[in-house]
């Protein structure tokens, strides 16, 4: 006997479940969204269920209602928001230009070398070993040229190519002393050298600007926006209790930054 | 209720222009979005707190602004953000002493039988009981509902998956036929709600 109220009290259980998940299924339907069941198994137990039968001609009715009553006219705040809110700082081309014209000379230079031109080496008398070591310093040239131009294209680019012109700047800068002490190396061919150092500042000064404006969102940016928010403090009272909680609430993924 | 909206990739495009410094698309994206934000937020919270939770909204999104990278729809990443100012004005309404004029189920159901009662009457009264439902259905139910977003649009700004959305709507709408059930039959109480 116990068993079999038992039995009866579990299928009373399945039988509140199974109407529940109906009632899901007609409320998505209303909305003309996918539903948990097959519209066929929806309809015959609808077509069986007086509660089920009821409960959607009072959601069908609500429904209306609130189609049809009349919603609060909603104020325009646009100038009040304006006047409230910085507006973000317009991005500055000037660095990121100048940046792209240092990378096309020094381009430039480096295919003059590559091309043979006279570039204030003595190419002549090196024989294979030295006109090698020539054409890979231009393809060196070159690419620092090409990297520039990346990074004036795409900023964020410019902070992996820092300590790479870092290096190659400061051992060209000793290796240039060197040279000009004894006499191997032409005024010309140092001059030439100015478009990199030049072009490593640009970099340095491209990457901060880029650094400071957009900070490299973590991946999951978009939606974890509110925790660097600019509280209403002092204005709005009601902001003072949160404003002064840890913000830092959400997911650790937010916090990695993509270099 | 649905209303015409505008497209969700124009909006985006404002948004990011706006990033980039442009005052004129950040006015668009402004006139564009402030309607589904009051609205939003004036059926979540108190609507006397609406302008203000409104402007709080714009604050913060518009602050975080340049971190913004059109990954997600702009309207779906300012209603989250709308959200978080809800549920931050309510953690700070539970720190203060209680206001009197909490959502009343019992009196805005009863309200809602009345006779003669003019539509916008209506909509006063079954805002209240929106504002009533428990606060995942009452979100779920005015995203889709009274915003016309689709579930899967809501479920990117609660954070959950779509099947939560749908039974959360289900529920809220059980919730609230349940509501105006009782009212007609005044001698039942509400503690099934």
């Amino acid at each position: 006997m116990k068993i079999g109220r038992n039995l009866r009290r579990a299928t009373d259980d399945l039988l509140m479940v199974r109407c529940e998940i109906f009632r899901e299924a007609l409320s998505a339907r209303m909305d003309s969204e996918l539903g948990p069941l097959s519209e066929k198994d929806v309809d015959e137990h609808v077509a069986s269920c007086l509660a089920c039968q009821a409960w959607c001609d009072r959601t069908t009715a609500l429904r209306r209602s609130l189609l049809v009553c009349v919603a609060p006219p909603v104020p325009d705040l646009t100038d009040t928001i304006l006047a409230n809110t910085p507006s973000p700082a317009p991005e500055k081309w000037g660095l990121r230009v100048a940046l792209a014209l240092v990378a096309i000379a020094q381009s430039g230079l480096a295919l003059t070398q590559l091309l043979g031109m006279d570039t204030g080496m003595h190419a002549g008398h090196g024989g294979f070993t030295m006109s090698h070591l020539l054409n890979e310093s231009a393809a060196w040239n070159l690419a620092v040229g090409v990297g520039l131009l990346w990074a004036a294209l795409r900023p964020q680019a410019a902070a992996g190519q820092l300590p790479v012109l870092a290096g190659f700047v400061l051992v060209l800068t000793i290796v240039s002393a060197d040279d000009l002490a004894g006499g191997n190396v032409t005024a010309g061919r140092l001059e030439s050298h100015g478009f990199v150092v030049l072009g490593l500042a640009l970099l340095y000064a491209v990457h901060r600007r880029h650094r400071d404006r957009l900070e490299p969102g973590p991946v999951t940016g978009d939606l974890l926006m509110t925790d660097n928010h600019i509280s209403l403090r002092d204005r709005n009272p009601r902001a003072t209790a949160t404003a002064d909680r840890p913000r830092r609430t959400t997911r650790p993924a937010g916090h990695h930054h993509a270099a | 209720m649905k209303p015409s909206r505008t497209n969700d990739a124009e909006i985006t495009d404002w948004a990011l222009s706006a990033r980039r410094g442009d005052q004129a698309a950040l006015e668009q994206f402004l006139r564009a979005t402030q309607q589904d934000v009051w609205r939003f937020v004036a059926n979540l919270a108190e609507p006397g707190l609406a302008d203000d939770l409104t402007q709080e909204t714009y604050l913060r999104a518009l602050g975080s602004l340049r971190r913004f990278e059109g990954r997600c729809s702009a309207r779906g990443w300012l209603l989250s953000i709308a959200r978080r100012v809800v549920v931050d004005q309510v953690r700070a309404a539970q720190v203060r002493p209680r206001h009197s004029n909490e959502p009343d189920w019992q009196d805005a159901a009863e309200r809602a039988h009345r006779p003669g009662k003019t539509r916008f009457e209506e909509g006063v009264v079954l805002g209240e009981l929106v504002r009533a439902l428990d606060a995942d259905r009452r979100e779920a139910f005015v995203l889709t509902q009274t915003l016309g977003l689709t579930y899967a649009d809501a479920a990117e700004i609660c954070d959950c998956p779509v099947g939560t959305i749908r039974s959360r709507v289900a529920r809220a709408r059980e919730d609230l036929i349940t509501a105006l059930q009782d009212a007609e039959t005044p001698h039942r109480r509400l503690s099934a709600v």
